[in-house]
């Protein structure tokens, strides 16, 4: 079984397989021993080849939180099969909330042709007044938001028709 | 006037300082309560206090911002004082008032000085007035039909400011004529969002400058005082993040006139309570009059960490009545103090919000070191509040001490399952422009390359080992293939 590592936005395509002394990870070109003990609290030792250090690991679901050498990494595990079904989605694309906030004005309706760049509603997160355009021209196919509603990061807020070409 | 001792208090508001209050009214006997509004999870705050009152609204920050709402739970648990904290209604005058009516104080100055510094306009007339320095400005409601020809009139580049702004809100700089209208605009809509008002004026924006604010403290007898300056230039998005004191920049003759030109302000407004005298100043040494925020900082703490007093303790003695008890040769610092603001956001993509569940916490400990944290293990961070989870303040007996603290307890923080700016503030740390203390408002922007960490090599074997063995599934089927290795021998102890 493998599973792709995402660390500082790089994939890392990641095995283990049992060694003679406990566990060896497989990474690419990396290959060494590695071990893992959990000392109580989210303390943990680890050793990676010959590095040992004491780390802080707290998880969620694939998501991984390590704090090492006085850095916090965001790590998200991702089962290759799960990633496959889902580039497997295509043909449609949206505009995605860029982080967290609440939708202020929304311009265009579903049914509508727009231009690359065109507004497409604003948003605000905190103090930032954030406009949404277009990213191609295209038709509008759904808007997945209203006026006043808190959308998280990443939400889908306009869903775009599928284009000709890319229909099956 | 016999002091009237404050029994229960009601702090209306949230986070770190909520909890920051409590510890201090707590401390001094008094039955506390905090408020709430049903959507809100977790928090310390809660835990802290005696009671925990409801309140309603369509949002959590319209039911913190409703006065009648804040001013009927106070009415109801019987409370003889309010804290505001900062933000929210802290600058309203309104609560002021219609606690005063309630038979109820508020832990603040007079309504007339609130509404006095809370007009920009207004309050920069009055310190111009008083011989105080201001920058060049121009101001929308003295001819609306003229303003845009005046503010060019200014001088380029401008800042744009709402009347009765604050905290950074609806700021624009403008270095280009041909953008004026559309800013104007913005900005305009933006004072009418946050402020419910939407007049302008526009200052001098004075390039590369500091940002110098001094603490200042008034009694009902007349007294008025400073517990001397803070640094707050490194700033993003015109919100500070890093504040220290003493400023690395002043000599001792600048700093008495900037301390003294913000008690004689305090003195001449008949200041009772704690403020902060805001002023820009400028690479030739020059300083201007800002604003006067009516309200405990969020970066008071560095101020008790080199004075020794309790400022929020000073906020209930004098709302009390009691008078301040000493002299401005009774206030002395010791070493110096850098607080650091740990924020829920991403620094690599320009500071957005994050939000998350803080899986997992620990809190930096040390000499000098102190935490004000408004959040605790197991608690969802959302959107609907200011991304700001705790504060780090460190003290040391120099700056060089301070910040080394400094760094060193950050690396010791760890708040996992929400994406903070720890990193990005060591970085802040370690630039060697602020080790030199030479860094104006600008220096996030201009040294974003510098800041942005992507130099930093990562402990890539140690990161994939620490993903993989937590990873039930990878051991299990590590564990439940060992046939081929157990083939190849090497396996008998």
């Amino acid at each position: 079984m493998k599973k792709i590592v995402v660390i500082d936005g790089q994939p890392h395509h990641c095995a283990l397989m049992r060694a003679p002394a406990g566990l060896r990870l497989q990474s690419g070109e990396r290959n060494f021993d590695c071990s893992l003990d959990a000392l109580g609290e989210g303390r943990h030792r680890l050793r990676a080849g010959d590095a040992r250090r004491e780390v802080l690991i707290a998880q969620y679901g694939d998501q991984v939180w390590v704090h090492l050498n006085g850095r916090t990494h965001a790590i998200q595990r991702i089962n290759p099969l799960d990633a496959l079904a889902a580039s497997g989605r295509g043909g449609t694309d949206s505009a995605l909330s860029p982080m967290p906030g609440t939708i202020l004005t929304v311009q265009v309706k579903a049914g509508e042709t727009v231009k690359s760049g065109q507004v497409l509603l604003t948003m605000e997160s905190m103090k930032l007044e954030v406009t949404i355009t277009a990213p191609h021209d295209g038709e509008i196919a759904e808007v997945l938001c209203a006026p006043g509603q808190s959308v998280p990061v990443k939400a889908t807020l306009v869903r775009f028709a599928a284009k000709a070409e890319a229909t099956p | 006037m016999t002091p009237q001792p404050i029994r229960r208090l009601l702090v209306a508001n949230r986070g770190e300082i909520a909890a920051r209050i409590l510890r201090t009214a707590r401390a001094r006997g008094i039955v506390t309560a905090i408020v709430r509004h049903p959507d809100e999870e977790g928090g310390l705050a809660p835990r802290l206090a005696d009671d925990c009152l409801t309140i309603n609204g369509p949002t959590p920050v319209a039911a913190y911002l409703d006065v009648a709402e804040i001013v009927r739970v106070a009415r109801e648990w019987g409370a003889d004082a309010v804290h505001p904290g900062y933000g929210f209604l802290s600058e309203n005058a309104r609560l002021a008032r219609a606690l005063a009516e309630a038979g109820i104080r508020f832990v603040g100055p007079t309504p007339e000085v609130i509404e006095l510094m809370g007009d920009k306009i207004r309050a920069r007339n009055f310190v111009v007035e008083r011989g105080f320095p201001v920058a060049p400005s121009a101001i929308e409601a003295d001819d609306p039909a003229t303003f845009a020809t005046r503010a060019l009139a200014v001088g380029l580049p401008i800042l744009i400011k709402p009347a009765a702004g604050g905290g950074g809100k609806g700021m624009r700089i403008v270095r280009d004529a041909a953008v004026l209208e559309t800013e104007l605009a913005t900005a305009r809509r933006e004072g009418e969002r946050y402020f419910g008002d939407g007049r302008l004026f526009v200052e001098r924006y004075v390039e590369r400058p500091r940002h110098i604010e001094v603490q200042v403290f008034g009694d009902s007898h007349g007294n008025v005082v400073h517990f001397g300056e803070r640094e707050c230039s490194v700033q993003r998005r015109f919100q500070k993040i890093i504040e220290e004191t003493p400023s690395p920049v002043l000599t001792p003759e600048k700093r008495v006139a900037i301390c003294e030109a913000a008690a004689g302000i305090a003195r001449a407004a008949g200041y009772v309570g704690a403020g902060t005298v805001e002023f820009i100043y400028g690479a030739g040494s020059e300083f201007y009059f800002l604003e006067m925020n009516t309200r405990l900082q969020v970066e008071h703490p560095v101020t008790e960490m080199v004075t020794g007093f309790d400022l929020v303790a000073e906020q209930l003695r004098i709302c009390e009545g009691e008078p301040l008890g000493y002299q401005q040769s009774g206030i002395t610092t010791q070493g110096h103090s850098i607080e650091l603001r740990i924020c829920a956001e991403d620094p690599s993509q320009g500071f957005v919000p994050a939000t998350g569940t803080i899986h997992l916490l620990r809190e930096a400990s040390g000499p000098g070191v102190r935490v004000d944290s408004g959040v605790h293990e197991g608690q969802h961070v959302g959107s609907d509040f200011d991304p700001l989870l705790s504060k780090l303040i460190v003290h040391g007996r120099d700056r060089r001490e301070a910040i080394a603290r400094a760094r060193q307890a950050l690396r010791d923080t760890a708040l996992l399952g929400v994406t903070t700016n720890t990193a990005y503030l060591d970085r802040v740390l370690a630039h060697p422009l602020f080790a030199a203390g030479d860094y104006s408002t600008a220096f996030l922007d201009e040294q974003s390359a510098v800041l942005s960490g992507k130099d930093e090599v990562l402990p890539l074997d140690l990161l994939l080992a620490a993903a993989a063995l937590s990873d039930r599934q990878l051991v299990d089927a590590a564990s439940s293939v060992p046939a081929i290795y157990a083939a190849m021998g090497g396996w008998r102890n």
